[in-house]
């Protein structure tokens, strides 16, 4: 561990240290280990999806509608529809793959979009105090009243209903919508994580140290502060991806995501439940099990991340 | 005390006055005309945008309006609906909103019980067998979406058992679908509750038993625990008595919490199940573009959340005495 020495405290050896711990803590906990392995697992998918799905343009491809799963797990073999086909032909299986890549773009953007400004908000209102802390804080407290998920559909509602010219901008951003509604749902709420920390922070000698060589703010608030509030962040930022990743879903599954034909979670199950269920069960289950696993697996990751930053501090 | 309750009360105003102001501005402030958008985007004539525009007040000064607004709705004045012709957003609401309060009211009886024996028990047993178990499960089973959970629960419950010969003479307590006739009482809903208040009491029990597992934690590890035990009361009146009398007041907080989690869950879960609660006519209202309904259920349902979280702040300060004043 870095001793806190002037000019080194805000060293960002200590992050790394905190990774390696964080490593051996999930190796530790064999549930977190295979979480973690299952989400490397997906992001894997998620980046070459089109290289890895047999029919990469499984959206327009249509083969016979309705063919139930090939796959035999107690033989090892794929067959020719792994998981079917839907009612209109379309391969499950690679639809399955492809939609990967859409869950964390977005949520993966949104985490990160959401992560970055909140701390840069959270560390400045924190650093500075005062009034504009207070203020900002209160503001915070009161959009946290709202339902994320409430917010999301109104938000996503109003911002659909609007016109704006193709190729301009705003139309760029229309097309994004849910990855802007994350990034400003969660802007506040690591806001607040990053402010609580900062001010447990800045009391420290170190920062006093700073102030006193007459550092400017800036240089205090990276430098010095961030790599202290840095593990925090991290759990935040973890626990902010698996609330992303179930409100994309949820989001996709409501209708309010993806349009069709996109090869959405989501939208799969909710395009193949009601009447389709019993004539395509399939068609359903392999996405929710998608859904389903990529969730669990995330969680589990998150949680593991949140107990070895706990047992580093 | 006093001066506890009268800042609670201060932060719940100001909270309202700025969730309002939110949702009101959502509307207004955002590029494009919001008479346009509300009398239907592109397909509408300048005769009805006109109108809705009188109707709106929205030649008015963005302040005025506001505050014509926060007064309608306070009023009950909350204009027709769209989406559902012949009915008034204000009847539409309350409607909803009973059904919904029935299902949240089976939720939580069936999930605040539950959770809090799971989470004592996960407590009681840190790290070990039980306390794993159930983490797992909290963690796994329960941190799922509640649409897979709710599809779930359809499948197995309704279209397998549903089908079964014991089902088959209770049929009406199996239905796939939980739509439910206008003004059902609620004993003629129980049978299409249930098994949408399972999928919801599924969300809320992860975040309740964790709660209370920390809580639990935390009191045994103080020195009156240790001190109490040394004094030869059996372990069990320490626990009963003392533990749980002062792990489980905090909860009452946390259940105020879960209140807000739970209205997220019920959007999701009444959509699935077709129950004709506040939060599938909220997607309606969306889906329709009839944002004056959407903008009049957000409203309501911030209302409940704040009403709710005041509540819960008040009791806790009254339960215990040693509230922080500060």
């Amino acid at each position: 561990m870095a001793e806190d020495k002037p000019g080194q405290a805000g060293d960002f050896s200590r992050v790394i240290v905190a990774l390696q711990g964080m490593i051996s803590a999930q190796l530790r906990h064999p549930q977190s280990a295979a979480g973690t392995l299952a989400v490397a697992f997906f992001l894997l998918l998620a980046l070459f999806g089109p290289q890895l799905a047999p029919y990469p343009k499984a959206n327009d491809q249509r083969h016979d509608p309705r063919v139930p799963p090939t796959l035999d797990i107690g033989a090892f073999q794929l067959g020719e529809h792994p998981f079917g086909t839907d009612r209109l032909g379309r391969d499950v299986y690679s639809r399955v793959i492809l939609g990967a890549g859409s869950i964390f773009r977005i949520a993966g953007l949104g985490t990160l979009i959401s992560v970055l400004a909140g701390s840069a908000l959270g560390l400045f209102m924190g650093y500075q105090g005062g009034w504009v802390d207070e203020v900002l804080g209160r503001v915070i407290d009161a959009l946290l009243a709202i339902p994320a998920l409430l917010l999301a559909l109104v938000l996503v509602g109003i911002i659909r209903n609007l016109q704006f010219e193709a190729g301009s901008w705003q139309a760029a951003l229309a097309d994004n919508v849910i990855l802007l509604v994350i990034s400003l749902l969660y802007i506040p709420i690591v806001a607040r994580v990053a402010r609580s920390t900062t001010l447990d922070i800045k009391t420290r000698e170190f920062v006093e140290a700073a102030e006193i060589r007459g550092e400017s703010k800036f240089y205090i608030i990276f430098r010095e502060i961030l790599p202290s509030v840095a593990p925090s962040l991290v759990v935040e930022a973890s626990l902010r991806f698996s609330y992303a990743i179930f409100l994309v879903a949820s989001l996709g599954f409501l209708g309010f995501g993806a349009r069709p034909p996109s090869p959405d979670w989501g939208l799969m199950v909710n395009e193949n439940r009601g009447g389709f269920y019993q004539l395509t069960p399939w068609a359903l289950e392999f996405p929710a099990l998608a859904i389903a696993i990529l969730v669990i697996a995330v969680n589990l990751m998150s949680d593991g991340i949140r107990r070895a930053v706990q047992k580093g501090a | 005390m006093l001066l506890f309750l009268r800042r609670r009360f201060l932060f719940f105003f100001f909270t309202y006055l700025l969730s309002s102001l939110t949702i009101f501005f959502l509307l207004r402030v955002l590029p494009g005309d919001p008479a346009r958008v509300i009398a239907g985007g592109r397909e509408a004539t300048e005769d009805q945008i006109a109108e809705i525009r009188a109707e709106l007040g929205l030649n008015a000064s963005l302040p005025e309006q506001y505050v014509n607004w926060l007064g309608n709705f306070l009023g009950g004045q909350w204009g027709d609906t769209i989406a559902f012709r012949g009915a008034n957003n204000y009847d539409l609401i309350i409607e909803r909103s009973v059904n919904s309060a029935r299902l949240a009211a089976v939720a939580l009886l069936m999930s605040v019980p539950l959770s809090l024996a799971l989470g004592v028990i996960a407590g009681l047993f840190e790290n070990k067998l039980p306390d794993i178990l159930i983490s797992l499960l909290t963690l796994s089973v329960v941190s799922l979406p509640e649409f897979v959970t709710g599809l779930f629960l359809i499948n197995i419950v309704s279209l397998r058992w549903g089908r079964g010969e014991l089902a088959q003479s209770l049929g009406w307590w199996f239905p796939a679908s939980s739509a439910v006739p206008a003004n059902a009482s609620f004993g003629e809903m129980l049978p299409a509750l249930w098994l949408p208040a399972v999928a919801a009491t599924l969300t809320l029990l992860a975040y309740i038993s964790r709660l209370t597992r920390a809580g639990v934690i935390e009191e045994l590890k103080r020195d009156y625990v240790r001190t109490a035990a040394l004094k030869g009361i059996p372990w069990r009146a320490v626990i009963w008595r003392h533990v749980l009398r002062n792990a489980l007041l905090p909860t009452i907080t946390v259940i105020a919490i879960s209140i807000s989690w739970l209205i997220s869950g019920l959007v999701v879960i009444e959509y699935v199940f077709g129950f004709p609660g506040l939060g599938s006519l909220l997607i309606a209202a969306i889906e329709r573009r009839d944002l004056l309904l959407a903008q009049a259920i957000a409203m309501v349902t911030v209302t409940v959340i704040l009403f709710a979280n005041l509540a819960a702040d008040v009791a806790y300060a009254l339960l215990n005495p040693r509230v922080e004043l500060a």
